[in-house]
Order: C-alpha cells, then sequence, then structure tokens
C-alpha cells in the first residue's frame, strides 16, 4: 500500500466522526485511531522518518507480517528471529539485508532496532512482551496477550509503568468496514444493543505440515494446551472485543461446553467450543465455534432494538424493513376509516415491505473485502496492514494508542475464563484480582 | 415493474413503482368528486407511469442509452441539439441557477460554462462536457409535472410520495381535512415533525447515518456535514425539492436573498438531530397554500 493510499484510508476512517459533526465521536468511539490521523502520518511521509523493526517469530503469521511491512514506507525491517530454521530461512530469502537471529535475547541487544513484532505461539508472548519492554524496544505483539491471567497482569503492570508503545494485533479495531459500523451502532441506528451472537466456523484440522515427527508440537502448537488456548485464544479474541467495544462493557462470566468432535488426532484443545458471556445487566454474548463444518462461516452480529448489524460482512437489517411501509399504513388506515399522520417523510428512501430483512451495505457504494474466515493466516484488507502501520509510526513518534492494550487485556482474559469454564464445567466470573480499571461491567 | 392496485370502496387506485428514478414511487388517486372511475384513475395512473419512465430514461446519468449521457460524450465547443423536454428542463434549471444564487447547480461548480441558446433547442459546453446531475430537482420536476396533469383531469385528492423525500399531498385524506405527514429522524427512528398539507408539496434533504456527507455546496467545494435535515413546503413540489437541498448549504445571508424569490415557500431545519434527540413537535405545522 503506498503512501497516498494509505493516507486516503486514514481520511476516509476520519471521516466516519463527521457524523456526529467532529472528530469527538471518533474520540470517544475509537480513541486509538487518534494516535495515527492522515496529518500525522503526512508528517511521518514528509520527515521520510522510518522505523527499524525486528520480528520475533517468522513463521505463517509472522511471514504475513512481513508481507505487510514491506509494503509500509515508513518502516524497515532489519532484523529477523525464529528458533526454527526453515520459518527464519523464508524470512531471510524476503529480507536479505535483516540480521538473522536464532535467540530473541540477542536480538533484543541490537539498539538499532526500534520496535518488534512478535510472532510466536502463544505461550511465549507474554514472556517476550515482558523482555523486550525491559530492553526498551516498542512491541507489536499478536494477539492474545497471554496464556494465563497471571502473565496477562504482569504484561499490562508491565507496559503501565513503561514509556514504550504496546499494541496487540487487534486488527478489527482498524478494519473500515468495523470502524463503520461501530459508528452507526453508537449512532443508535439499531437501537439498544440487546445482545450478540458470534461465531467461527472452518472446516480444516488447522495443521501445519510437520516434517519430522518431534516437531509437531513446536509447529502445530496451537492444539496443545502448553502452547495455546485454542479456538477460544486464536480465533474468539477478535469477536469478544468487538462486542465488547459496541457496547463499552466488559461480561463478567462465562459457561459452555468444549469437545473434540471430529479431530481426534491427539490434539488437546477442542474443535467445538459453545460458550456464553454475561454482561452484568443480562446481556450475552452467545459463541461458537466448530472446525469441521464451515456452513456458517464467520459473523459478527451485535443485536439490537431496532436493527442488527453483521459486523464480519459490513451488512446491517432494520427491523422497520420488516413492517408494513408508511403508504401500506395510509392504505390501512383508510380501509379502517382512521385518520391519522403517517411516518413517510425522510431525507433517504426506506424500503419496501419485504418477507424477508433487506440487507443494507454498512459502507454502499464503495469496495471493502469481506472474509469468510477460511484462512488459518490472515486476510487482506481487514485491517492487519493498517494497525501493522500505526505501530510503525508509533515507534518513530513514540506515542501511544489508546485503548489497545486495554482492550486486548479484556478479550484475552474472557478467552481465558471461558477455557476454564469449559474445563470445569461450571460458570466462571472474572476474578476480582484480574479486573483493571477500564473494565467497565 | 409496476403495480396499479384499485380500491373501490374509498375509489381510489394505488400506482406503485417499486424501483424508477432510483428509488420507490407511490401515488394514491381518488375519483372523490364522482367524475373518475376505477378505469379513468387507471388510466391516469399508467399516463403517470410512462411519463416517468420516459423522464428516467433521459435523464439518468447512470445509464449509458440516457440523453444526458450521450451530450457528455460528444466533443466540446460545437452547439449541440437536445429534445425539446430537455432544453426546457436546462432553462429551469438556468432559472434556478440564478434564483440560488449558485447553489442549485447541475454540473457542481461550471453551470456558467453551459450556454443555452433561446428558441434553437440548441446548448454549447465552453469547455469540457458535463454530466448532469438532476439530483435535488428530478423528483421534484416530475411531482411538478404530476400535478400538472391531475389538476387537468379533475383529481381534487391525491396523495404522491416519490421516495419519501418529495411527497405532493393535494385535497386531503378521505376521513380527514388534511395530509398528515410525518418526519422521522433517521438517526433514531423518532418522529421529528408533523406537517399538515393540503393541496402542498413537502420536499426533506439531510444527512442520514449511512451517507453522512453528500449534498454538496458548488461555490465552495464544501459537503453540509453533520446530522441535520431540511424540510421545505411549497405549493410548487420543484421549488419545494430545489430549496430543500439548496437550504442545507446557504448561508445565512444566501438564505435571505434566496427566500425573497420564493415567497410562498416555508423552510424548516434540524440540526444535531442526534444530539438533541429532537422529537414530536406538540403542535402540527399546518401549511395550506
Amino acid at each position: 500500500m503506498n503512501d497516498n493510499k494509505e493516507i486516503s484510508r486514514r481520511r476516509f476512517i476520519a471521516d466516519i466522526g463527521m457524523i456526529a459533526g467532529g472528530s469527538a465521536l471518533i474520540t470517544q468511539m475509537a480513541p486509538w485511531l487518534t494516535s495515527c490521523t492522515a496529518e500525522k502520518m503526512t508528517d511521518v511521509v514528509k520527515d521520510k522518518a522510518v522505523a527499524k523493526v525486528a520480528l520475533i517469530g517468522t513463521g505463517s503469521r509472522g511471514m504475513y507480517h512481513i508481507h505487510n511491512l514491506l509494503q509500509i514506507k515508513h518502516a524497515e525491517i532489519v532484523a529477523i528471529c525464529d528458533t526454527y530454521e526453515p520459518h527464519l530461512k523464508q524470512a531471510q530469502d524476503l529480507c536479505p539485508k535483516a540480521k538473522p537471529y536464532s535467540n530473541y535475547h540477542k536480538l533484543l541487544e541490537d539498539k538499532n532496532i526500534d520496535g518488534v513484532i512478535i510472532a510466536t505461539p502463544l505461550n511465549t508472548h507474554a514472556q517476550i512482551t515482558l523482555d523486550s519492554l525491559s530492553a526498551g524496544k516498542h512491541v507489536f505483539c499478536e494477539k492474545a496477550m497471554a496464556l494465563t491471567l497471571d502473565e496477562c497482569s504482569s504484561v499490562y503492570d508491565a507496559y503501565k509503568n513503561s514509556d514504550r508503545v504496546l499494541y496487540y494485533c487487534m486488527q478489527r479495531m482498524y478494519d473500515e468496514k468495523y470502524l463503520k459500523g461501530m459508528e452507526l451502532i453508537h449512532s443508535g441506528l439499531i437501537g439498544d444493543v440487546v445482545g450478540m451472537r458470534c461465531c467461527w466456523f472452518r472446516n480444516n484440522d488447522w495443521r501445519r505440515e510437520v516434517p519430522s515427527p518431534e516437531l509437531e508440537r513446536a509447529i502445530n502448537w496451537r492444539l496443545y494446551k502448553e502452547y495455546s488456548g485454542g479456538l477460544m485464544t486464536e480465533l474468539a479474541s477478535h469477536q469478544l472485543e468487538v462486542c465488547n467495544w459496541a457496547i463499552g462493557k466488559v461480561p463478567s462470566k462465562a459457561t459452555g461446553f468444549g469437545d473434540i468432535v471430529w479431530w481426534k488426532d491427539g490434539r488437546e484443545v477442542y474443535d467445538s467450543v459453545n460458550v456464553v458471556f454475561k454482561y452484568n445487566d443480562g446481556r450475552k454474548i452467545n459463541y461458537e465455534s466448530t472446525i469441521s463444518n464451515k456452513y456458517n462461516g464467520m459473523e459478527d452480529q451485535i443485536l439490537g432494538t431496532k436493527g442488527t448489524m453483521n459486523l464480519a460482512k459490513g451488512i446491517y437489517y432494520l427491523e422497520e424493513d420488516n413492517s408494513i411501509s408508511g403508504i401500506e399504513q395510509l392504505i390501512r388506515q383508510m380501509k379502517d376509516k382512521v385518520f391519522t399522520s403517517i411516518p413517510v417523510a425522510g431525507p433517504s428512501w426506506r424500503p419496501e415491505t419485504q418477507s424477508e430483512y433487506t440487507p443494507h451495505l454498512v459502507m454502499d457504494g464503495r469496495g471493502f473485502s469481506v472474509t469468510g474466515g477460511e484462512s488459518s493466516v490472515g486476510a487482506e484488507n481487514d485491517g492487519s496492514d493498517l494497525i501493522l502501520s500505526a505501530f510503525c509510526q508509533s515507534c518513530i513518534t513514540g506515542e501511544k494508542a489508546a485503548n489497545v492494550v486495554e482492550e486486548a487485556y479484556c478479550a484475552t482474559v474472557l478467552c481465558l475464563i471461558a477455557n476454564m469454564a469449559m474445563e470445569t464445567g461450571s460458570v466462571v466470573e472474572i476474578p476480582e484480582a484480574y479486573r483493571i480499571p477500564y473494565m467497565k461491567f | 415493474m409496476q403495480f396499479i392496485t384499485q380500491y373501490s370502496e374509498q375509489n381510489m387506485v394505488h400506482l406503485r413503482l417499486p424501483h424508477i428514478m432510483g428509488t420507490r414511487f407511490d401515488a394514491l388517486l381518488f375519483g372523490s368528486d364522482g367524475l373518475h372511475n376505477m378505469n379513468t384513475l387507471k388510466s391516469l395512473s399508467m399516463l403517470i407511469m410512462n411519463q416517468m419512465k420516459h423522464l428516467d430514461s433521459s435523464l439518468n446519468m447512470f445509464s449509458k442509452d440516457s440523453e444526458i449521457y450521450g451530450l457528455y460524450t460528444l466533443e466540446p465547443g460545437s452547439p449541440i441539439y437536445v429534445s425539446e423536454t430537455l432544453y426546457g428542463i436546462l432553462c429551469l434549471c438556468k432559472e434556478y441557477y440564478n434564483k440560488t444564487e449558485g447553489l442549485f447547480d447541475i454540473t457542481l461548480g461550471d453551470f456558467d460554462k453551459v450556454q443555452i441558446e433561446s428558441d434553437s433547442h440548441r446548448i454549447r459546453f465552453n469547455g469540457k462536457p458535463y454530466l448532469f446531475n438532476f439530483g435535488g430537482f428530478a423528483k421534484g420536476y416530475v411531482l411538478r409535472l404530476i400535478k400538472q396533469m391531475l389538476v387537468e383531469a379533475g383529481i381534487k385528492d391525491a396523495f404522491v410520495n416519490f421516495g419519501n423525500s418529495a411527497i405532493l399531498a393535494l385535497g386531503k385524506h378521505p376521513y380527514g381535512d388534511s395530509w398528515n405527514v410525518e418526519i422521522k429522524n433517521p438517526y433514531t427512528g423518532d418522529a421529528i415533525k408533523c406537517f399538515s398539507l393540503k393541496d402542498m408539496s413537502l420536499s426533506t434533504s439531510g444527512n442520514t447515518p449511512q451517507y453522512g456527507k453528500h449534498i454538496f455546496n458548488p461555490k465552495t467545494g464544501k459537503y453540509a456535514e453533520g446530522p441535520m435535515l431540511c424540510s421545505v413546503t411549497c405549493p410548487d413540489p420543484l421549488d419545494a425539492e430545489v430549496l430543500s437541498t439548496v437550504f442545507m448549504v446557504a448561508d445565512e445571508v444566501e438564505k435571505e436573498k434566496i427566500l425573497a424569490e420564493f415567497q410562498e415557500a416555508r423552510v424548516e431545519s434540524f440540526k444535531n438531530v442526534v444530539e438533541n434527540k429532537i422529537k414530536l413537535a406538540e403542535n402540527i405545522t399546518e401549511q395550506n397554500p
């Protein structure tokens, strides 16, 4: 993505805030964007500043980030690190000038590095993040934040006491259609939010190719509880963050069932989860994920009294569309010999009565990408490139992105208590010790 | 696709065009004076429908078969012949351009470069050709034609709704003394205001959650921004249509000058409809000519 195209995308995002007469809405709704406006990007471009970054972890997701970084003009990959030689080699092929490491501690000693991008197994996220912050590096870490509640707490405390920038790859927070969708939700288009339904269905074994058996756990770490939080941390974390974003609150409890239904291949994590998260006001998130059937795809549905927002698809539906139109009301009144006012006037056309709900595009007239969620690596234009670019910009300016860490923390904690609930067959509440001031219940 | 439904008990015909000129159209025609039976009303509906289809094909800037698209493909500089209908429309547009301080402009900024030759049905583009944009005009123009047709046919009571933003209300509701129409806040769904219309048109322009910035000031190059609406009532549907868009972008000085040219128009602006949570006014505003 060239600079002009990115500036144009950032201006579009800024325009989303205009709906309420200025930048106030975007400041409230997505405050993390205030550190990466089009104007600030223009300054970076003008100064020809470049963030020197390093990749720690160059597997599939790390390579995805490398591809994006190579398109970012204000980023230069100066070092790469992976403990698995073939992964390091594939990264070297793309970044021949980057210094290769197999030990990230050595990489962190390199004073030439401004920031690191961590794309390693989940069980290492916390420690590498802490070590990187201690080494004075800005950090961009793949989600989720950590594998345990204690680790989450440690990272959060370290971040609060650090002047270094920390981002988590919660890319929906930078995805235009999610931003526009949230703006519509916050403007009251779908009425009061009364619940959420999220799902992520795939049909594949989630495995990577393993050249020899002793590498099974290293390469397929996602399938083992020692390293992975399974479907919850790897998939649901994004969607839970979006639900919290929609209403500005965090659920306090979770319960559910997790099982290995189909992929009985020695894995430890569930291949099928059904979890309910409950907010204190009674609203709930119904979450489902199964990776042996892809019919229902991926959806993030925010349910309102006046409509439904499907953020993943960039579509909303209005309850009113399924009721009779103004003209039909008028005709009905006349048949009943009733004279009263009819709600027909307004600046836009309302679709007529249909037996099915009429889908409305969140960004009508403008192309946007929609992912069905099949990819285990990443989709195009899903916000990953923008959040990475924003991180690189933060490496240059030193400006933190508001609330990104807090949002990642909340989402991760929810994933972890969901796993606990499924393991124990009980309702699990977020323990008091892990509640942070940002959490609104 | 079109639907003509008769309601014998009410002596009424409903013409519905689900998709014409980019939106939906409904007309309720009443044979309330006893002179019109169902057949007459249905034939009148068909006449209206055919007239609208003809205009749609001429004025549709998105269709490569339209007359205005054809003009756009021609070489600039030399005189161009246009149909009588389009010539009449362009003359009207020029008149509105002059009366609205240049705020109504189907070229979005360069109408003074379009030369309309008098009495010859020719125009000339002094510069590159323009793809005329009849948003903020076409619906009002159609309603004006329909009003003329209905009046000439002796129809006293009718309710015509063109895409919700342009309404023609002739006479009265069969069980009331006018037509009462509510404007809904597109941000909250609440009713903002109720207009009581009799032989009057109501046109509403504004921003919506989906289209927050789409009404353009051709003089400044800026858009009307923020959650606001503008409604105009006027006996002439075309005046109402033009003014509802113009008043979204006019400043106070311009508004005063423009209103002096349209003395029968009444304008109401609603600003900050999100924050102010504007709800239905206690008093219904009566709009009679």
